[in-house]
């Protein structure tokens, strides 16, 4: 799986456990940057990035609007703000309208991205209770992104792997581990 | 691709035409920023063409009015971040030992944070203390002064933030109900100034205590912003404070010697000469 640039993953309810197994598997010299794009209350600004960089190999931050992405580092999407990425693939923030009802909003993270990255990134869409994300991932599959899902019957809850699945086939259905394990061997 | 799904050249488009209709130049914002709000825009109008979306700028002033506004204006909620609130009330007290206490809202497009000011400046019993002052360059006054204090759609005042901050709802002291609005009461705008210019370019007024301009930048380019705030700083006092989003930071070319970090949690700055 070679010359990705960027890994976004989105998840709500039901994905903190896997994105923590994800994290705390990857190497420390993880090729690429990757966003988190996390449903999460937005009213909390402290305690989830703590709580995520644990067991995390790589460093784990909330970005500053217009900072430079760097390989081997996870940017957690900040409470209250849409994460998007410019087309020179900094990252601009954003509290523009609630999407889905949701700020982060996981679909505008994966849009933007596909359009800055084309098909040099991969889009991965965990366990959530609602439909975030399904057609910001398909956008990545339109820009020929690599797709991954976590397989429904994995999931904590089904619907936003479902909601892909209602839109399009990705490239993968994984579960939690399997999933680690492909993300390891990108470069 | 979907019909809202803007390319570069069609924003480009779009950017132009208000340029020669309005002389607006959208294209201080950022790709992406501009990109999902007139996406966002296009969807809620259920356009199904960029013709047609293009056909309506040109000839529906309402539609072109609402399309701006929409451009300028950002959901925030009253007493986002309560933190920056709590921080804030503990720099405004300063205004019972000074006159002429001035307090300057810029790019002020939906009244959420001007209002959030104005009922904590009503809690310290400071209106005749503080006068607040708010621009726009686009008129938008009788939007904020009418309520637009959030999403007009939903209004998602967020009312648990000034709960936080307060602990107690006083919902009632400062908002009336019209036509299943909750509107500020109008004794708020007591000793409020309000100018439509544009922020690049004027050189306004001088002896500002304390600038709010939380999440305004975000939605610009690099260059643009560095104008503002160097504008903005010009006109503030020496030992005035500067408050940015908590996400934000000062962008290369500002003259940010001048600046040290107040609160750097919240982003708050204070200018040293």
């Amino acid at each position: 799986m070679n010359n990705y640039k960027a890994l976004v993953i989105g998840g709500s309810a039901g994905s903190f456990q896997v994105i923590v197994y994800i994290l705390s598997h990857l190497p420390k010299d993880f090729p690429m940057p990757i966003f988190l794009s996390l449903h999460r209350l937005k009213h909390v600004r402290t305690g989830f990035i703590e709580a995520l960089s644990i067991k995390s190999n790589i460093k784990i931050v909330e970005p500053n609007d217009n900072e430079l992405p760097k390989k081997g580092v996870a940017y957690l999407a900040p409470a209250n703000y849409h994460m998007l990425i410019n087309l020179d693939k900094r990252i601009s923030l954003s509290i523009s309208k609630q999407v889905n009802h949701s700020r982060p909003s996981i679909d505008l993270s994966f849009q933007t991205a596909a359009e800055a990255y084309k098909d040099k990134m991969v889009g991965l869409i965990l366990s959530g209770a609602n439909k975030d994300g399904a057609k910001g991932l398909q956008k990545v599959y339109d820009y020929k992104g690599y797709t991954l899902i976590q397989d429904p019957k994995d999931a904590q809850i089904s619907t936003m792997p479902n909601a892909v699945l209602s839109l399009f086939k990705p490239d993968k259905i994984l579960d939690y581990k399997a999933l680690s394990e492909f993300i390891n061997q990108l470069k | 691709m979907e019909v809202c799904d803007f390319k570069i050249i069609e924003i480009k488009k779009i950017s132009q035409l208000f340029e020669d209709l309005l002389g607006i130049n959208l294209s201080d914002f950022t790709y992406v920023n501009l990109k999902i709000k007139l996406q966002q825009f296009c969807k809620e109008s259920q356009i199904n063409s960029f013709d047609l979306f293009l056909k309506k700028i040109r000839e529906n002033e309402i539609f072109r009015k609402d399309l701006l506004e929409n451009v300028f204006f950002d959901s925030y909620e009253l007493f986002r971040d309560p933190a920056v609130w709590r921080a804030l009330k503990e720099i405004v007290v300063e205004a019972k030992h000074k006159t002429n206490y001035r307090v300057f809202f810029p790019s002020c497009y939906q009244g959420s944070e001007l209002v959030s000011f104005l009922i904590l400046r009503d809690e310290l019993s400071l209106i005749k203390n503080i006068e607040v002052v708010y621009s726009s360059s686009i008129d938008i006054l009788n939007k904020v002064k009418e309520g637009f204090v959030a999403d007009k759609r939903k209004q998602d005042l967020n009312l648990s933030n000034y709960k936080r901050i307060a602990g107690k709802d006083l919902t009632k002291e400062y908002f009336v109900k019209q036509q299943n609005r909750l509107l500020p009461i109008s004794s708020l705008f007591e000793n409020t100034k309000y100018y439509n210019f544009d922020e690049r370019k004027a050189s306004f007024f001088k002896s500002i205590n304390l600038v709010i301009y939380r999440n305004k930048l975000i939605n610009y380019n690099q260059s643009i912003k560095t104008i503002l705030i160097n504008n903005l700083l010009k006109n503030l006092k020496t030992k005035g404070y500067f408050v940015m989003g908590i996400k934000e930071s000062l962008p290369k070319g500002v003259e940010n010697n001048n600046l040290e970090s107040f609160d750097e949690k919240e982003n708050i700055y204070i200018k040293k000469t």
